[in-house]
């Protein structure tokens, strides 16, 4: 047993140390914590360390196998996300102790603070006093033991576990329902109470979830596509069209809000809305045009981390394990390694098969930590804390059962077939400045070692990009309201959010209403379909772009915008082995890789032709607006004797 | 002729000369080189209009029978599907359709309109193509075969259990019925019957087309005229004319093309022990397509490839054997035919005939004479189809060289085209382009698409069936309507304007080009350098749809119980509390059983009625009496009453029955100025106000676009007054979503009213400016009530969540803040801020 005084040193170093005796099998003891943050987060090794006074923030957060002993209180986020091992603290635990934990033990002598376990989904969380309101919030497996009171709305949305109060109930949360205990629980209950020396002379009461919403009702009728031919914009005739008729249809057969894949169906000032100003028409003209412009891009390096290193300035967008099959997310990673840029896990875990495959791979934390763990974490090349996207900003992603399978719902840690709906807020992101300590504890599990970005759907950016600024974070990805999604509620992905381009411009005017043009790089996503609306971007002011949407297209996907169903016709949004085996890894992998490619070309012919040799020579100044919409949102000139005609053929 | 030739141009050139821009021909469109619209007729035979499949698949091919037994698919190599599970069989459909209807179908006849005649040498499939255009553009043809029946090689060379005789003959018969202007002089030789300068003399122009009918020779030792069992074409061409030509024994096949298989196939059932195919490419490389190399090998020929004939042995003028040499390469580097031999390693095979099949040249010294040939093809050009006499044209394979039928029948159009331009004296014709439309077939709705398997055809493949039994059978028609629906349907739109299939096309062109392909990538990169039509022209009416809610995220905190729970109880004036924020006016004329449902729909769903009279006797939802006329006289029974102003404004006297009943107005854009003052100082509770032109009267949301800008100019002259929390506003004209009403509340008012929108969802139908109830009484109304009830809860649904994405527990905290205009318009009459304005913000 090692002494180290936390009053001489940093968090930073002793989280090194530890992890360091860990590997040689030594234990700690820390003395002057002080109610430090962050103490022993990232973990991985059976060390013991014991605390000798209170902890802050995240004590033992993001760890697998330590044992923890904190002689009095502990703050927020104890235990975040602990994958086994164990963590007693003697006196009180603040809010969400335990939130996300995925096994191992967590005693609190005292009290919890409030939504105590949040989104768990293994392991025992035991507070041996009384619980503060939500104690099981949004639990999806695991169990809570409370041996005092419960606190207001207990097991509130709940998903599956199973929660024990020895005092009073004092309300039941949404969908959640009180069940005699067996003795096979109460027996457990009890070992789990003896082994912590923990008496209790009482009796249990067991609450388990109701199961009243964790489906939706009658299923959408299965419809081939939805045509956009018209839409409610040029007069009386087209205004009831097919297309609103359809919707009330199926509204009045299923009752609820309608759900689709894709992005925003109809029209918006988009890219194609502006042009290059120089004649483009021999563009390309030099058989070695991708030699000839560099579009080398590194991304993140602002806090110290390792860039992701990109060939280009196109990263692949987040698009989960579960949304999409194995094989399309393994197709994604070996075309991103072909091409040398990134992939991303998106939501519900990183595909241990894709993380080979891919050499630079982006972890994205999400709302749910729906597979989330210290060990993707520390395989990552970047760490994407995800904050709202462009098809559903401000709600959580989607998963309908037909594709929440067995396997998927084993990386993400949950119970299988329900219609999952994951939460639109993480438990210990509430605003800016609990995203701070956030990003400070990513930064501790993963030793400084990655970039730290956040992906924001385009909405009031021009104040969200100064708070992602002043927190701390390598890059924004930002996602106008064009991006694309395996699942949102229709009218969500139809009308809320702001164009790509609109945001795009709101982010650089934030930035440079307090003075900091170009200290933040911005990934824009959200309709990147090819090297012409990349360049436009880059020419714009974003650092790179991302495509998710395209990507699928260039697989085979045919836009049928039925993702959400399960049963895509080329196998890439489908979990069901009968569909899945149509797809062939290799030949879309290269599909992908050659579409990249093609966006590769086109962005060194573009810059080339513009007499540039680096792609971020690319100005404002090369672009005019071809629409007065256009003009208005980028403040771009308006040029209308552009618009519909080819650049160079005037 | 090089496949290459015909390889369609640039589709992301062609776009251009099509009205609808978003056009870009499906993939099996592109690859067939007909350009047959191949989508639709698949989407036809999934329909089962097999009538009008025909027609589609007719309009650019003349030999849909002959086709649908032996084409070359092209098209099926470029049919998406055949990324993923095995391309759709289309040629497979092709033959059903032409079984099912091909034989009695006939056009209206071509009549002869032009004085010009067209003299044709060949009635082979690009002689008989181009005739049939010509013909039908009106001039009169003079076809000119050197055998005794048309058809050339599909007639000839194909063996009858492959394409059976009578199928091309359908096909020709249809033609020559089509286009009384064809003249067929049959036995009649270039150069025998007929001389090319009589030729030149009689008609205004010539085509070539006789095709290619000599053996090449395999120039080795031994190889002599007249010898026993030494064979080429001729054993084909004879056994299709009839003759019954038996061999014995060791027979082998010299050539790896299709007419080689053929060949070998055909000599199995002509009475062959064993057939044994030597050829020079290996295996992989042979020219022949890889089905039927398959079917032969099932057949039970044995394939020997990459060995090359050395010699031929024969005793007393019979064959009794041939020598091959190792062939170890075909092609040299630079990719000419170049081979190389291994002379150390040889094979002596016995057998009792040799069928050459190596390929055929083309044999015609009045054209020799004439100083056309070049290299034994005649001389044409391929951008032009011209030889060096200016009234002389050529086509098909005895210009271009030996390639499939679908291809010959693409140079009877392209030889057409230009000898049209000719006759027409233009000068610089417009260069010939495959002629690509669609007709938008819709697509039928059947779930089993995705997962139905490719199934191939029945195939009877037995060497020992007689010669004229087919070895491939036709599907059935639950077959063929099952493989058609597999189709993806490339050529049909999607359901996004952002990823068009334009754009999709664009997209996969990219995916499926080689990065190296320079040409190609320039092409892609012009198409998509190409704007759009501006969606949002001037002069556009203002639309909802142009208004997007600004998400919350870090400055506006995200809601955080995932579930949709958000408040949508609904205060209005002073004694109404609805559970939606949600009126319902227009059903007084509808028929009882329509109303009856919407009563109770609207008493369980917790909204009210407005209307001039009441859903029905016992309806218990709340009802507003509208009134329209100065002599109506208000209900008990009303829980308030609303006051319609006409197109005048004049004061009302209103009064209440009880106390707490509410009273409204209701009024359109132009009156605002006077009515808001006059409605606040009389203390009414409920303005609602009119975006149609008059919502007294029934489809008045059907009539017009809404005008929204009166929410607007609403809000503006209350704010002047400083009173706008004194009176609670509700908007009508066309709504219809959850998220039309979010943005009615978030444009300050407190209430929506529905009208078309509830019709459509309980089974109504618009009929010009109405919505009828078609099924009537046949609905019960308990199902008609649970659609209302449905419909209301999901749009309850959207309105809640809309907020809810804002940052909003309670749909009437939305504000005009959540909200942004993608457009001036919208911005304008809305009085919304552009989505990113230039207004810069204060530093916070």
């Amino acid at each position: 047993m090692v002494t180290i005084d936390l009053a001489q040193t940093t968090v930073r170093k002793v989280n090194e140390i530890l992890r360091g005796f860990g590997a040689t099998h030594q234990n700690a003891e820390i003395v002057n914590p002080d109610a430090k943050h962050y103490i022993g987060v990232g973990l991985v090794t059976p060390t013991k360390v014991i605390i000798r006074g209170s902890a802050g923030y995240y004590c033992g957060g993001l760890c697998d196998g330590p044992h923890f002993k904190v002689d009095k209180n502990v703050s927020w986020g104890v235990g975040d996300n602990l994958l086994a091992g164990s963590i007693e603290v003697g006196g009180n635990a603040g809010a969400i102790a335990g939130v996300g934990m995925r096994g191992g033990d967590i005693v609190v002598r005292g009290n919890v603070g409030s939504r105590a376990g949040q989104v768990m989904k293994k392991g025992t969380l035991c507070c041996a006093g009384n619980a503060n309101f939500m104690a099981g919030y949004m639990i999806y497996g695991g169990r809570v033991i409370i041996l005092g009171n419960s606190g207001e709305r207990v097991g509130e949305d709940m998903m599956g576990g199973e929660i024990y109060v020895g005092g009073k109930v004092e309300s039941l949360g949404n969908d959640a329902m009180l069940v005699e205990p067996s003795s096979t629980d109460l027996d457990s209950v009890m070992e789990f109470l003896d082994r912590y020396d923990i008496a209790f002379q009482g009796s249990f009461k067991k609450i388990v979830c109701a199961g009243k919403t964790l489906r939706y009702g009658t299923a959408e009728p299965r419809l081939r596509k939805i045509p956009f031919t018209t839409f409610s914009s040029g007069g009386a005739e087209d205004y009831w069209n097919a297309k609103v008729q359809e919707d009330i249809r199926v509204k009045a057969h299923i009752g609820r809000y309608r759900i689709r894949g894709y992005g925003t169906s109809r029209h918006l000032p988009h890219f194609q809305d502006i042009a290059f100003k120089a004649d483009l028409t021999g563009a390309g003209m030099d058989p070695d045009v991708v030699s000839r412009v560099n579009l080398r891009t590194f991304l993140g390096e602002k806090h110290g981390g390792r860039s992701l290193d990109l060939s280009m300035p196109v990263m692949i967008a987040p698009m989960s394990y579960g949304a999409l099959s194995k094989q399309m997310k393994l197709a994604l990673g070996i075309a991103s390694r072909m091409s040398g840029i990134s992939e991303n896990s998106g939501e519900g875990g990183m595909l241990s098969e894709e993380r080979a495959e891919a050499r630079q791979m982006i972890a994205q934390c999400l709302a749910g930590r729906l597979g989330w763990n210290v060990h993707d974490v520390k395989r990552a090349d970047c760490i994407e804390i995800y904050i709202s996207q462009g098809a559903k900003p401000g709600l959580g992603g989607q998963l309908m059962a037909e594709k929440l399978t067995r396997e998927i719902a084993a990386v993400r840690g949950i119970p299988a077939g329900m219609d999952l709906r994951s939460p639109s807020r993480h438990p210990d992101i509430l605003g800016g400045d609990d995203l701070i300590m956030k990003v400070e504890e990513l930064r501790e599990a993963t030793g400084w070692r990655v970039p730290i970005s956040i992906k924001l759907g385009a909405g009031r950016i021009r104040d969200d990009i100064k708070i992602a600024l002043k927190d701390g974070i390598d890059f924004v990805e930002l996602d106008g309201m064009q991006g694309g999604t395996g699942a949102a509620g229709s009218e969500v992905a139809e009308f809320v959010g702001i164009p790509t381009i609109a945001g795009l411009q709101e982010a650089i005017d934030g930035l440079a209403e307090i003075d900091c043009q170009g200290q933040l790089p911005i990934v824009l996503m959200g309709g990147v379909k090819d090297g012409v609306d990349a360049a436009k971007a880059i020419a714009l002011g974003a650092t790179a772009v991302a495509c998710g949407s395209s990507m699928l297209i260039a697989a085979g996907c045919i836009a049928c915008m039925q993702c959400s169903v399960g049963s895509c016709v080329i196998g890439a949004a489908t979990q069901d082995p009968e569909h899945t085996a149509r797809f062939d890894v290799e030949k879309r992998a290269l599909q992908v890789h050659q579409y990249l490619e093609a966006i590769r070309w086109q962005l060194a012919s573009i810059a080339h032709a513009h007499g540039y040799s680096d792609i971020r020579q690319l100005s404002r100044n090369d672009l005019v607006a071809l629409t007065p919409e256009a003009a208005a949102l980028t403040r771009l000139p308006y040029d209308e004797s552009l618009a519909g005609k080819v650049r160079g053929r005037i | 002729m090089d496949e290459l030739n015909v390889r369609a141009a640039d589709p992301m050139e062609r776009c251009d000369e099509y009205p609808d821009s978003d056009f870009i021909p499906a993939p099996c469109q592109q690859g067939c080189p007909l350009g047959t619209d191949i989508p639709s007729y698949v989407g036809l035979i999934a329909e089962e209009k097999l009538e009008a499949a025909f027609e589609v698949i007719s309009e650019s091919n003349p030999f849909p029978a002959t086709c649908g037994r032996v084409c070359a698919k092209p098209c099926e190599t470029q049919c998406r599907r055949g990324e993923s599970d095995g391309p759709v069989s289309i040629r497979s459909l092709k033959r059903f359709v032409t079984e099912q209807v091909g034989r009695q179908h006939r056009e209206n006849p071509f009549p002869v309109t032009r004085k010009k005649t067209v003299g044709i040498v060949g009635g082979g499939p690009t002689g008989l193509t181009a005739a049939r255009d010509l013909a039908e553009a009106g001039y009169e043809v003079h076809l000119y075969e050197k055998s005794g029946r048309l058809g050339g090689m599909m007639a000839a060379g194909i063996p009858p259990f492959r394409l059976p005789e009578r199928f091309v003959e359908a096909d020709i018969e249809r033609i020559l019925e089509d286009c009384p202007g064809i003249m067929v002089r049959l036995n009649c030789a270039l150069g025998d019957g007929v001389s090319l300068d009589e030729l030149k003399e009689k008609h205004d122009a010539v085509l070539l087309a006789p095709g290619l009918w000599r053996d090449r020779k395999l120039g080795v030792p031994g190889e002599k005229e007249g010898i026993e069992g030494l064979l080429g074409i001729g054993f084909l061409t004879g056994l299709n004319q009839g003759e019954s030509i038996r061999l014995e024994g060791e027979v082998v096949v010299v050539g790896g093309g299709n007419v080689a298989m053929d060949a070998a196939r055909a000599a199995l059932r002509a009475g062959a022990a064993t057939v044994e195919l030597f050829c020079l490419e290996a295996l992989d490389q042979m020219p022949a397509w890889k089905h039927e190399i398959e079917e032969a090998l099932q057949e039970g020929v044995r394939i020997n490839p990459s060995w090359g004939p050395k010699e031929i042995f024969s005793e007393n003028g019979k064959l009794t054997g041939i020598e091959f040499v190792r062939c170890t390469s075909v092609f040299d580097a630079q990719g000419r035919f170049n081979p190389e031999y291994d002379h150390k390693s040889v094979l002596r095979k016995d057998a009792r005939a040799v069928l050459v099949c190596i390929g055929l040249e083309l044999e015609n010294e009045e054209l020799q004479r004439a100083g056309l040939l070049e290299r034994g093809r005649v001389k044409a050009d391929f951008e032009s189809m011209r030889t060096a006499d200016p009234l002389v044209f050529a086509a098909g394979d005895s210009a271009f060289g030996p390639s499939a039928i679908v291809y010959a029948i693409h140079h009877g159009h392209r030889a057409a085209h230009y000898i049209e331009a000719h006759l027409e004296g233009v000068k610089n014709p417009q260069p010939y382009r495959v002629r690509y439309s669609s007709r938008q077939v819709s697509i039928i709705q059947d779930p089993r698409w995705e997962t139905l398997a490719r199934e191939e055809p029945r195939r009877t493949l037995s060497a020992d069936a007689p010669l004229s039994d087919e070895c491939e059978l036709t599907y059935e028609r639950d077959v063929a309507v099952r493989q058609a629906i597999r189709c993806l349907r490339c050529d049909a739109e999607t359901g996004t304007a952002d990823y068009s299939r334009r754009t999709r096309e664009h997209i996969q062109s990219m995916a499926r080009t080689d990065p190296a392909d320079v040409e190609r990538q320039r092409s892609i990169l012009q198409a998509r350098l190409k704007p759009r039509k501006n969606p949002f022209p001037t002069g556009r009416p203002a639309n909802l749809d142009d208004i997007v809610f600004l998400p919350a995220a870090l400055t506006r905190l995200v809601i955080d119980p995932y579930r949709e729970a958000c408040s949508t109880s609904t205060p209005v004036g002073r004694s109404l509390t609805l559970r939606q924020p949600f009126l319902f006016t227009g059903f007084d004329d509808a028929p009882a059983p329509v109303r009856e449902a919407l009563a109770l729909a609207l008493e369980s769903s917790g909204c009210a009625y407005l209307g001039f009279r009441p859903l029905g006797k016992a309806a218990r939802a709340p009802w507003l009496q509208l009134l329209g006329a100065p002599d109506e006289v208000p209900s008990p029974e009303a829980s308030g009453l609303v006051f319609m102003m006409g197109e005048r404004f004049e004061p009302i006297s209103p009064s209440r029955l009880t106390p707490d009943r509410l009273l409204g107005l209701c009024s359109t854009g132009p009156l605002l100025a006077e009515v808001i003052p006059y409605a606040l100082e009389k203390g009414f509770d409920l303005l609602v106000l009119d975006g149609t032109k008059g919502m007294g009267r029934a489809g008045s949301e059907l009539e017009s676009e809404p005008d929204f800008s009166i929410m607007h100019e609403a809000i503006t002259i209350l704010r002047e007054l400083n009173r706008e929390e004194d009176i609670d506003l509700a908007y009508f004209g066309g709504l219809r979503s959850g998220t039309d009403v979010a943005k009615v509340l978030a444009r300050n008012c407190r209430a929506a009213v529905f009208g078309a929108a509830v019709s459509i969802a309980m089974g109504g139908v618009i009929a010009g400016r109405a919505v009828e109830f078609p099924e009537g009484g046949a609905v019960e109304v308990d199902e008609r009530r649970l659609w209302a009830e449905n419909w209301i809860k999901a749009t309850a649904q959207e309105t809640a969540i809309i907020a809810r994405c804002t940052g909003k527990t309670n749909v009437h905290n939305l504000e005009p803040e959540d909200m942004r205009s993608i457009t001036l318009t919208g911005a304008e009459a809305m009085g919304i801020s552009l989505a990113s304005g230039c207004a810069p913000r204060e530093y916070f």
